[in-house]
């Protein structure tokens, strides 16, 4: 049996087909699983190929050309951070956690510089939460894909993404989120420092560990 | 020579060339090339692999990736790795001479020659002995900073007026 | 919502602080004049009012942005700001700008641009959340430096929010002062017409988005932005690496391709050392500029650079963000870092004596940055604080300050290079007439320099002439140095216009120094007559400093303007008619670039890095992205034609607001030592850049030619206003016997 901690800390290589308890997700992400309910002893998942978008908070220079590319490769390609399905702008300035008293101590660009945008882990929050089961696991890519035909806008994705990285378009009332562009995602392609890469989920494990540190109050 | 690409590759991210020969000897592969021109030809009628360029040096030929390394590079590496270090240098100050430039000293200090200070210093005394290379010159700058120039292209006076241009002096 | 076009938001927001009233005007008005320093010139020209202070309640001021802010375009974000400017004799206007994040969040809120008029009797602030925009009392951020008024203002509204504001110095109405945003970003002359309104600044949330044309795709969006990306270089186009790279055929010291082996971002959480930055690696464009290494050197860079940063949009990043414990430990801030990319370390630098690369230049530039951005105040490119060094040098201040207020200076400290003289130096000109103490030298130093000097560019007493005495008395300054013995000046009455070293160019509006006669001699010399600040043109910069060998450069401009476009480094020669066009080139992009907004420290791209172009560029780009942004194809002439539409209005404006026929002589003059530097050399020698005052007085002939200008004035003809529709202002000139016969 491995278990979340063990994983973390050795690096472990997760392989596809492995068998874990609770969903790969949860382990990395820390997210709810849909499985941890389950009065199942050993619920056994079989790893998804695919994986996240994670950016390295080091290396990020804050030039949203990640949210751009976003933009421009969904719906009319209009330009907004509230459409783009990766989130710079709302930790641009102050950090993840917002304007604290002691901003010149936080992250963000008015604090120690460092820039965290958010992205979607591909967890399975929203598609638990969705009330009309709108959202389903591409096969390929593993992203978490919203089908349009279903969803109606009621907003409870968005509320309850831990990451904050779902918004609902105020045009279409349609729930956006990270498709993982059919697995070439546009936002890696236009990073100038390679910052945000598409993390197999083997490899995913220490850029989110870098991620989270990020994600604290200093 | 498919097999050779990924090194090539690799080694050109690196700033080296290499000959055929080295790349099968140092990856251990078991393979004979007879007609390296003729493979180099068949390869790259594969456009994925078009960025891998042949050049021929004194008595082999050597490969690199264009990714990387740029063909002046390419043949100053080759000069220096050949042992004509001095013609290389030379030909380099030649190179920028006609386009209106000075060359800095500095610039022998980074790959392909990699040159330290010392060694530097001590080759600017060469150049006065060896035939052909009259034209070329340094000089020290008002910071301290030394530069090469050829007296075939430039003046020694505005090898000079060059040399000591400060581009803060006026605006940033 | 416009919905015809992409690009641009469709509204102006119109807000009147005397009324507290707010409106919305159509942008459509405004298309032929692109946008951003269009907008705010036609509405400078439209509103126009005789004789009026930068700080009286009738001056307007515009913040604008184009079509292109906010639309991704790369390097798109820029933000113009224009108004009359208190810095400038007789407060014409002048055009500053700022980068960062602003325009782009102006623009997904829903606007084009703001203007702001009248005065407000108590401290304000304007909150724009969408279609919600309100007048804001401002009590509790009045005073307030700028990295507090931006907390203050995002805690207030949402951590998203960008924010734009006055410092301290705008507040006590310092000439010399700026608006800014986010990130270091500060745009030059205009924050005491804000304090003069009361106005603190501007919080903005857009949760709307910028369209892109209907008819473009996101294949055609990404097709022109890596064709972008196969041109663009490093800052100021820089095309070569600094130091030899393996993928380049050269490498410039003047290059700021600085990203290689042996930097390294030292101060990062993980110190990242940089290697090689291929041309064609697009994941490395970022880590290409360091222009820490230029300012400090790079054993200091290598220190206190943690990353690099800047604008939306823009893979270039210029600006550097840095980390110098020392701010904390040494020197009472409250924080370790700073951001800037140039005159926020610049000045400090300047003001000092310009010491060498080490510790105490960098705590000078660091801690001064932090002041200056702090207290928001503006050196005229460098103006400021070439007067401060000169001066001392010079040991003038003896002269003109007071005996107590002399005294109570620490000079120990400017003579040690200690950074703590930074924090009384800028907050004595922060503060002016605020500060606890007697102030002549921040208040001299933050008011327009022209305000102390005669025709001559002879210095008034200073205190004379900040206690308004209506004849002032002359300072009696002489030249005194050894060294002015070399420039046959020892002895003279000192003038500012004689005076090389502290830069000021344009001897008429007394401007500063900003890429002149010291690139491509009178192509640079040019630029600098026709605005009436420093002329923050880079258009020729970058190309002749991209690092290219000269011979490729010449090659370029010979192709573009003519024979003899270019002259070799400090070896000029005699005016020709392609110096002339290259000049009338440079400022239809700048001003272009000002409208639309991109940014003019990295375009126009005529050069590119790429070996197998022979390193030509694409001056099209611009055009390219207006088209596919707006859906309205637009050759490249016909956006240049539109932004000299902007341009002329720009000269017809400033001969409204001098009411001067005679541009030539009363605003397009150039300082004497421009002409009389070096006077063991005559012009045209190698190893001097003095000018020739009958060859520049050629330059203006064949310029004014190129820009359809009568000859003997410099003034728009009729016929080249009406070729532009600006036949309204051939009409008011006229009116006012101000147009040529």
């Amino acid at each position: 049996m491995i278990t979340r901690r063990a994983l973390l800390a050795n690096g472990a290589k997760v392989a596809v087909g492995t068998v874990y308890y609770g969903t790969l997700a949860s382990f990395l992400t820390g997210c709810g699983s849909s499985d941890d309910d389950d009065s199942k002893e050993t619920p056994i998942i079989k790893v998804l190929a695919g994986g996240l978008m994670v950016v390295n908070p080091v290396i990020c220079v804050g030039c949203r050309r990640c949210e751009i590319a976003c933009s421009w490769s969904h719906g009319t390609s209009a330009v907004s951070p509230s459409t783009a399905r990766i989130k710079v702008d709302k930790n641009l300035n102050f950090g993840p956690l917002g304007v604290q008293a002691n901003y010149v101590e936080q992250r963000g660009e008015q604090g120690d510089r460092t820039i965290v945008p958010s992205t979607c882990r591909q967890c399975d929050v929203c598609m638990t939460v969705c009330p009309e089961k709108a959202i389903y696991i591409n096969e390929t890519t593993g992203a978490r894909i919203v089908d349009e035909s279903l969803c109606v806008g009621c907003g409870y994705c968005a509320d309850k993404c831990p990451q904050q990285v779902i918004t609902i378009d105020k045009i279409t009332r349609k729930s956006l989120k990270c498709d993982l562009c059919e697995g070439n995602p546009n936002c890696a392609q236009v990073c100038p420092t390679g910052a945000i890469k598409f993390y197999t989920w083997e490899s995913a494990v220490a850029a989110v560990e870098q991620h989270e540190k990020y994600l604290t109050l200093i | 020579m498919i097999e050779l690409v990924d090194y090539i590759r690799l080694l050109s991210r690196d700033g080296r060339l290499s000959t055929a020969d080295q790349i099968i000897a140092v990856a251990g592969l078991e393979l004979e090339i007879e007609d390296i021109n003729a493979a180099y030809q068949t390869l790259i009628e594969d456009e994925q692999y078009a960025d891998i360029v042949i050049i021929e040096a004194k008595d082999d030929f050597y490969f690199y990736s264009k990714r990387y390394i740029v063909k002046s590079y390419a043949v100053q590496w080759i000069g220096v790795n050949n042992g004509d270090l001095l013609d290389t240098i030379a030909n380099e100050i030649r190179r920028y001479g006609a386009l209106g430039e000075l060359v800095a000293a500095n610039n022998f200090t980074h790959p392909p020659y990699n040159l330290e200070k010392a060694e530097l210093d001590e080759l600017i005394g060469k150049f006065e002995d060896v035939e052909g290379c009259e034209d070329i010159c340094i000089q020290t700058a008002n910071d301290g900073s030394k530069q090469f120039f050829s007296t075939h292209f430039l003046t020694t006076t505005y090898a000079t007026v060059l040399g000591n241009i400060d581009p803060f002096e006026y605006s940033a | 919502m416009s919905s015809k076009f992409g690009g641009w938001a469709g509204y102006i927001l119109r807000v009147n602080l005397t009324t507290s009233k707010i409106s919305k005007e159509t942008t459509e008005k405004y298309h032929d004049y692109i946008g951003g320093m269009g907008i705010g010139y036609k509405v400078l020209w439209d509103n126009h009012v005789d004789g009026i202070k930068a700080t009286d309640e009738e001056n307007r001021l515009v913040i604008s942005a184009g079509p292109l802010s906010g639309s991704g375009a790369i390097c798109s974000a820029r933000t113009t700001i224009t108004s009359r400017n208190p810095v400038i004799r007789g407060h014409l206007i002048t055009d500053g700008h700022f980068g960062g994040h602003f325009s782009p969040e102006l623009k997904f809120a829903g606007y084009d641009a703001i203007i702001i008029e009248g005065k407000s009797p108590t401290p304000v602030w304007l909150k724009i959340l969408d279609d919600k925009v309100t007048i804001e009392p401002a009590d509790s951020l009045w005073g307030l430096g700028i990295f507090d008024t931006f907390a203050a203002i995002s805690k207030m509204m949402g951590q998203q929010a960008q924010v734009a504001a006055i410092g301290p110095a705008g507040e006590n109405l310092v000439a010399q002062s700026t608006f800014q945003t986010q990130g270091g970003h500060s745009a030059g002359g205009h924050g005491s017409v804000l304090g003069s309104k009361k106005f603190k600044g501007i919080g903005i949330i857009g949760t709307g988005r910028v369209e892109i044309a209907e008819s473009t795709t996101n294949e055609q969006l990404r097709a022109l932005d890596d064709h972008i990306l196969g041109i663009i270089g490093a800052n100021n186009q820089g095309v070569v690496p600094h130091d030899p790279q393996s993928w380049a055929e050269f490498n410039a010291g003047i290059s700021r391709w600085r990203g290689g082996p042996g930097v390294t971002w030292g101060a990062a959480d993980e110190p990242v050392m940089l290697e090689e930055t291929p041309w064609d690696d697009h994941q490395k464009v970022g880590m290409r500029t360091s222009m820490a290494e230029m300012y400090f050197g790079r054993e200091e860079a290598n220190k206190i650079f943690k990353r690099p940063g800047g604008c939306h949009s823009c893979p270039i990043r210029c600006f550097c963000e840095l980390k110098n414990p020392k701010m904390k430990t040494e020197y009472n801030l409250p924080t370790e870092y700073i951001t800037n990319t140039c005159m926020g370390f610049l000045d400090p630098w300047y003001s000092m004596g310009k010491p060498g690369n080490g510790e105490k230049k960098t705590d000078i530039m660091t801690i001064g940055g932090y002041y200056m951005d702090n207290l928001a105040i503006w050196s005229a490119y460098g103006q400021l604080s070439h007067i401060m060094r000169e001066f001392t040098k010079r040991s003038f201040w003896e002269v003109l300050l007071p005996a107590e207020e002399f005294a109570a200076i620490n000079w120990e400290q400017y003579a040690n290079l200690d950074a703590h003289f930074m924090q009384d130096y800028y907050t004595r000109i922060g503060l002016a007439k605020s500060y606890n103490g007697s102030n002549y030298f921040g208040r001299f130093l933050g008011t327009g320099l022209h305000n102390f000097i005669n025709d001559e560019g002879e210095l008034y007493n200073i205190q004379d002439v900040l206690d308004d005495v209506e004849s002032p008395r002359m300072a009696g300054l002489t030249f005194a140095l050894e060294s002015d013995a070399e420039e046959n000046l020892l002895g003279k009455t000192y003038s500012v216009f004689l005076d090389e070293g502290v830069h000021v160019f344009n001897r008429s509006m007394v401007g500063g120094l900003h890429h002149a006669s010291e690139a491509a001699g009178q192509v640079g010399a040019l630029l600098a007559t026709v605005f009436n600040r420093d002329p923050q043109c880079h258009s020729h910069i970058n190309l002749i400093n991209c690092g290219l060998p000269y011979a490729k450069i010449a090659e370029v401009a010979e192709s573009m303007w003519g024979e003899n476009a270019f002259d070799p480094v400090k070896h000029y020669k005699a005016m020709n008619v392609a110096k002339a066009k290259f000049a009338k080139w440079c400022l239809v992009k700048n001003v272009l670039h000002d409208s639309l907004t991109v940014c003019n420290w990295m375009f126009p791209l005529l050069v590119s890095p790429d070996v197998n172009k022979n390193y030509l560029g694409d001056s099209s780009i611009e055009s390219q992205m207006f088209s596919l942004v707006t859906g309205i194809e637009t050759s490249e002439q016909e956006l240049d034609d539109k932004a000299e539409r902007v341009l002329q209005l720009h000269r017809a404006l400033s001969v409204l607001q001098m009411k001067e026929p005679d541009q030539r002589n009363n605003h397009d003059a150039l300082c004497e030592w421009v002409y009389d530097m070096d006077p063991d050399k005559i012009f045209g020698e190698e190893g001097t850049i003095k000018m020739d005052r009958a060859d520049i007085q050629i330059g203006l002939d064949l310029f004014y030619a190129e820009m359809g200008w009568d000859n003997a004035t410099g003034v728009p003809t009729r016929a080249t206003l009406e070729k532009f529709n600006l036949g309204f202002a051939a009409d008011k000139l006229e009116g006012l016997g101000l147009l040529p016969a």
